[in-house]
């Protein structure tokens, strides 16, 4: 096989290949981020009122925190270097019998905290229309707490695209946290049943 | 000249083009040597900047009775626990998965050491080295999750040595950052390109008390 000069049709259909591709790379960069698009719609609440969603309504009923926490039916206390803040919830779904996946908190310092093993969230399941518990505890350090805000969405972060999720203000206040950080009582998860 | 050009064989004309790009990247740093990462020298007691972790070495030990716990694996008659321990802490804006925190220490040259984690697509691909089965927390022993930012944790990284394999004296730690970026298959942002960070080898004590803590956690307030 030897090589041949190209055709000026060939040099013609490789000048616009590349034409279009600056030109998809021109339109990508001037077209509306799809990022901002396809960001979930806040509804934002505070503790005691409702966040009215798609597919539930979400009531933050108990925020507290201490040094330690236990599960229920287990002996042995969790302590932590930071604050375990524990918020309860009141949760009536409107679609399906479906507890939200996502928790997560937006704390005041800027930074996100997961959950994982020991980040938890536990919510009962119910049938429309019928009012049930939801609980979370997360890891906090004391200086992060005040401003803290707890996300909650029906879908993990990335399924939750192009949907709502509700944003509490904790009302945590620095006395609350100083208070928190001195508390080496265990509190279990989750709270106690609330009204 | 295209005469010429159109004389060559197509194996020529790339060798050719090779040429002229190698040629042409001379002056760019195109034939020069490309520099080993630095590997810093691991200390107990010296924290150690890993990306996206600060790690301070504190100890390293062996067990065939690390306590009644569900967070660990369990042993087979003849098999023992390999434990190191370290200080972690990040700075990052978000919790740094467990995955990758799983990632940050590595144990180098231990022969019969169970491969969990041989299933992860970011394990570094070198059968010398391994991470741990799990990660307990010092102090309640439960298993770690992600790592909250701006905590420090006293951790155990737990390895699980096979029954027939003799536990060694001395262990070779490696330590290893990894950039956060976003993946080249899909758009999500993770950990990857894990490097060699820090190496050291440490005596292995015997591990006596389930209950007495082996790392010292300055609180964060």
């Amino acid at each position: 096989m030897r090589l041949t000069p190209p055709s000026a049709a060939q040099v013609g259909a490789g000048a616009l290949v590349i034409a279009a591709l600056a030109t998809g790379r021109l339109v990508s960069e001037i077209a509306p981020d799809t990022d901002l698009a396809s960001r979930p719609i806040e509804r934002h609440a505070v503790v005691g009122t409702t966040a009215h969603l798609r597919w539930a309504d979400l009531t933050v009923t108990k925020v507290t925190g201490s040094r330690r926490t236990s599960e229920i039916g287990d002996d042995l206390s969790i302590g932590s270097p930071g604050v375990w803040l524990l918020v309860t919830l009141r949760m009536t779904t409107k679609l399906d019998a479906q507890s939200p996946a996502h928790a997560g908190i937006q704390a005041g310092d800027g930074t996100e905290i997961t959950l994982g093993s020991r980040n938890r969230k536990l919510c009962d399941q119910a049938n429309p229309g019928i009012a049930v518990r939801c609980a979370v505890a997360f890891e906090v350090p004391p200086k992060a707490l005040p401003g803290s805000k707890l996300v909650i969405a029906r879908d993990e972060q990335q399924g939750n695209l192009y949907d709502d999720e509700a944003v509490f203000d904790l009302g945590i206040s620095k006395a609350d946290a100083a208070a928190w950080a001195k508390n080496d009582s265990v509190i279990p998860f989750p709270l106690g049943q609330d009204k | 000249m295209l005469a010429g050009l159109a004389a060559l064989s197509v194996r020529q004309a790339a060798f050719g083009v090779f040429l002229v790009v190698l040629l042409a990247s001379v002056p760019f740093g195109g034939m020069r040597a490309a520099s080993a990462p630095k590997v810093t020298v691991l200390k107990k007691d010296k924290a150690i900047t890993a990306a996206p972790f600060k790690l301070e070495y504190k100890g390293a030990w062996q067990t065939d009775d690390i306590g009644d716990l569900s967070a660990t694996p369990k042993l087979k008659d003849g098999s023992h626990y390999l434990i190191v321990a370290a200080l972690v802490s990040t700075k990052a804006e978000s919790s740094v998965p467990y995955s990758t925190l799983r990632e940050a220490i590595r144990l180098v040259g231990v022969h019969g050491l169970t491969r969990q984690g041989a299933f992860d697509p970011r394990v570094v691909k070198d059968s010398r080295t391994s991470n741990p089965d799990s990660i307990l927390v010092d102090g309640d022993f439960h298993t770690m999750g992600d790592l909250p930012p701006r905590l420090t944790y006293g951790l155990y990284w737990v390895w699980v040595l096979k029954p027939g394999h003799p536990v060694p004296a001395k262990l070779t730690v490696m330590l290893q950052s990894t950039t956060y970026r976003k993946s080249s298959l899909d758009e999500t942002m993770g950990y990857f390109d894990p490097v060699e960070e820090a190496r050291g080898t440490f005596p292995v004590d015997v591990w006596e008390t389930l209950q007495t803590s082996k790392v010292d956690v300055a609180g964060d307030g």
